[in-house]
């Protein structure tokens, strides 16, 4: 059985370098080809590839956003191969928890060590999937959500976070406030949480998250409890056990 | 005396500017008061001077008078100075003012810095040191002269010897300051040297013969009153008064220009430090800016990115792999080379072009430039560099990020006697009710704005309804590159 491939960048010269140098490789498959991180997203819930070539910095969504983004599905995960020019962080992150990338410019040999890496861990795992999520968790740390992705029947869209003016807890999702719009995500709220800036959004009760840059006014009202007003009239009351955040963001 | 000091001491400060080197910086605290003096030598007078001096003003006063001045954190202490004048006048660019960014210059005190020395315990110290050093001396001189007596055979106590030393040598003690006052007044370098010379040499021929008589005062004293030895003359231990004085005015004028000596040698070994330690930072902020200036102007992203764009042309269509390499190269030899603060609007265009012809072979139908330059406009002087860093923007911020975007625009038009300089995208663009940043790269496009213009040039960032993002350089309309000095 050929090995399927999916190649995604934003550049078209760059996909075309790895088709070339796939080309090279018996056993391969190139089921297809993403520009963007929505694509590519699409793609692999549809295609289910065994390795995907996946750029990092990509319009739309980059490409940590694409694995957070991609469905759990019943088959067996894709193997990543991240590739990236230049970014500091992300190489760090990727040494760290030794996930394999390539960095632009890179030439056969090293796509070809690269590949059969992937190869052999595809072989290999059939069961035991190596989880990317101690990768994404580091990334996350250092830089925080841009925007929320958004999934409903027909299609995927973005909710940039600082549209969002709070998040509230119903059950194990999260509905997203804007001044027009709810969103529901599947996501709890102490997950959202760590993913946003921390002085951005700061959570002032267990079950709702407030954009700080959103609230006109905050009116103490007894005992440690605060009744905060957003800009658009909304009134949301903190509770004491989360009173040291707002103070905190008071002195700030 | 004077030193030029390369622009990225400060941000502030152009390529061929002129900071005077200041010799002596002191900072004085008096108890509530502060008093700040930068001493100079300038070319035309041959003795230090201030060029700049804020005498006993409260603390809040000295704040207020030095904009971001943070006595508590000395290593990052900016203010404007004024410069006098004449000061500016002399060579280059008048400067209107000087920014001591970082402060490699103020912080000339080096180790020896102002504030520590102006401590009262630091005197004490010194005089401490003073008298240990002249004690020292004395001892030793005291040594030798009760072996001498010893071996004459004289029958003189020990202890009287050794007080009549130590009298002479303290007498010096006393007279020490005096000298490195008169040393630090008069220094034996510089350009009145040989005044100077003369200056030292007729104080220590006033000064030997006084201490002399000092001297043959107190040890007589000290003689009848403490050791009841009525004629010290009979056991020698004191020369009548004129041979006594003589003598004693001879090792005395050594004296003096022994201390002289001493401390030009420490002062010369601490400025020879100082300047070492100064050189070396300056060094270090030069290569770190200039470091920090290719990255802002080409971001490494794109470089890499554009090499391996290169890599996968060559195997394809060898002729298309070695234009974009030559773009590459032209626009790294612009960015490195590139020293001017002005240059045309068509060489700055051709920059921009270099760098769009590589983004476009890299995104070959995705990005869709619109120049609109009317062709009279080419000629006029714009700051070099300042265009592409807001291309690089628009398409790091809106092209980037939103695969729907693609368009890009450059304009230039006249408006009031000023261009205005337009670069606008059609990205996702800032998220309504949220502030505009700017990044290091459009804040170093600002502070190099007002430093060429002052106030009348202006760099705007605003958000096209909810679409798109539009930076506007307006700077004033020169066809030439003379007119523009630094503003004042």
């Amino acid at each position: 059985m050929k090995t399927r491939v999916l190649i995604v960048d934003d550049e078209p010269i760059a996909r075309r370098g790895i088709r070339r140098y796939l080309a090279e490789h018996n056993g391969i498959e190139v089921v297809g080809e993403a520009a963007n991180g929505i694509s590519a997203v699409e793609q692999i819930n549809e295609l289910h590839p065994d390795i995907v070539f996946l750029d990092v910095l990509m319009p739309d969504l980059d490409g940590f956003g694409v694995i957070e983004n991609v469905e759990p599905s019943t088959g067996r995960a894709p193997v990543y191969i991240f590739v990236t020019a230049h970014d500091a962080h992300a190489i760090r992150a990727f040494e760290v928890h030794a996930v394999d990338y390539l960095l632009k410019p890179f030439d056969k040999r090293r796509f070809a060590k690269a590949l059969a890496h992937a190869r052999q861990v595809l072989e290999q795992r059939g069961k035991a999937n190596r989880s990317l999520e101690p990768l994404l968790q580091s990334l996350r740390s250092l830089r925080p959500l841009q925007r929320f992705v958004v999934k409903d029947k027909k299609r995927i869209f973005f909710v940039p976070v600082s549209h969002v003016l709070w998040i509230e807890a119903t059950g194990n999702y999260a509905s997203i406030h804007t001044a027009t719009d709810s969103h529901l995500l599947r996501e709890t709220l102490a997950h959202l949480e760590e993913k946003l800036a921390p002085h951005h959004f700061i959570r002032v009760r267990k079950s709702a998250i407030v954009n700080t840059a959103r609230i006109s006014e905050i009116r103490p009202m007894f005992d440690g409890v605060y009744d905060i007003l957003l800009a658009e009239g909304t009134v949301i009351t903190s509770s004491r056990r989360y009173a040291h955040k707002l103070r905190a963001l008071l002195e700030s | 005396m004077w030193q030029r000091y390369p622009a990225q001491t400060s941000g502030r400060l152009a390529a061929n500017d002129f900071v005077p080197s200041v010799s002596n910086t002191s900072l004085h605290w008096y108890g509530s008061t502060w008093s700040l003096e930068l001493l100079t030598f300038l070319p035309s007078q041959p003795r230090q001077r201030p060029f700049y001096s804020r005498d006993r003003c409260g603390v809040s006063g000295f704040c207020q008078q030095l904009p971001d001045c943070r006595l508590a954190n000395l290593d990052r202490w900016t203010s404007e100075i004024a410069l006098p004048r004449e000061l500016g006048a002399l060579d280059g660019p008048v400067l209107s003012d000087v920014s001591f960014e970082g402060s490699a210059i103020i912080r000339a005190g080096g180790s020896t810095h102002p504030l520590l020395q102006a401590t009262p315990d630091m005197g004490r110290a010194r005089w401490i040191l003073i008298l240990c050093a002249w004690t020292i001396v004395g001892l030793l001189f005291a040594v030798r002269r009760i072996v001498l007596v010893k071996l004459m055979g004289t029958q003189v106590s020990w202890v009287t010897l050794g007080a009549l030393e130590l009298v002479y040598w303290y007498v010096w003690a006393a007279y020490t300051p005096l000298v490195i006052g008169l040393a630090k007044r008069f220094p034996l370098t510089g350009p009145r040297f040989v005044p100077h010379i003369a200056i030292h040499a007729i104080t220590s021929l006033m000064m030997a013969p006084l201490a002399a008589v000092t001297e043959y005062a107190l040890s007589l004293g000290l003689l009848r009153s403490v050791f009841r030895i009525p004629d010290p003359g009979v056991l020698h231990l004191l020369s009548p008064f004129a041979v006594s004085v003589l003598s004693m005015s001879f090792t005395g004028m050594l004296t003096y220009w022994l201390v002289m000596g001493l401390y030009q040698s420490i002062h010369f070994y601490q400025a020879a430090m100082e300047r070492q330690t100064i050189a070396a930072r300056l060094e270090m902020q030069l290569s770190h800016a200039e470091l920090e200036n290719l990255k802002s102007q080409l971001h490494p992203h794109f470089l890499f990115n554009s090499l391996h764009t290169i890599g996968i042309l060559m195997q394809e269509d060898v002729d298309a792999a070695s234009h974009l390499l030559v773009c590459l190269g032209d626009l790294l030899r612009m960015a490195l080379e590139r020293r001017e603060n002005e240059i045309t609007l068509q060489s700055e265009l051709e920059f921009v072009g270099k760098y769009l012809e590589i983004e476009q072979t890299r995104f070959h139908d995705r990005l869709k430039v619109h120049m609109d330059v009317p062709p009279d406009l080419l000629a006029i002087y714009v700051p070099s560099l300042a265009l592409q860093p807001l291309v690089e923007n628009a398409i790091k911020h809106g092209f980037s990020v939103d695969s729907a975007a693609g368009r890009l625009e450059i304009s230039a038009k006249r408006h009031n006697g000023r261009v205005c300089l337009c670069v606008r995208d059609d990205g996702p663009g800032p998220a309504p009710g949220s502030p505009l940043r700017f990044g290091v790269g459009l804040t170093n496009i600002q502070s190099r704005l007002k430093q060429l213009y002052g106030d009348e040039s202006s760099l705007e960032l605003t958000g096209g309804n909810g679409r798109g993002c539009e930076a506007i350089i307006t700077i004033p309309l020169r066809s030439s590159h003379e007119d523009t000095s630094p503003h004042r």
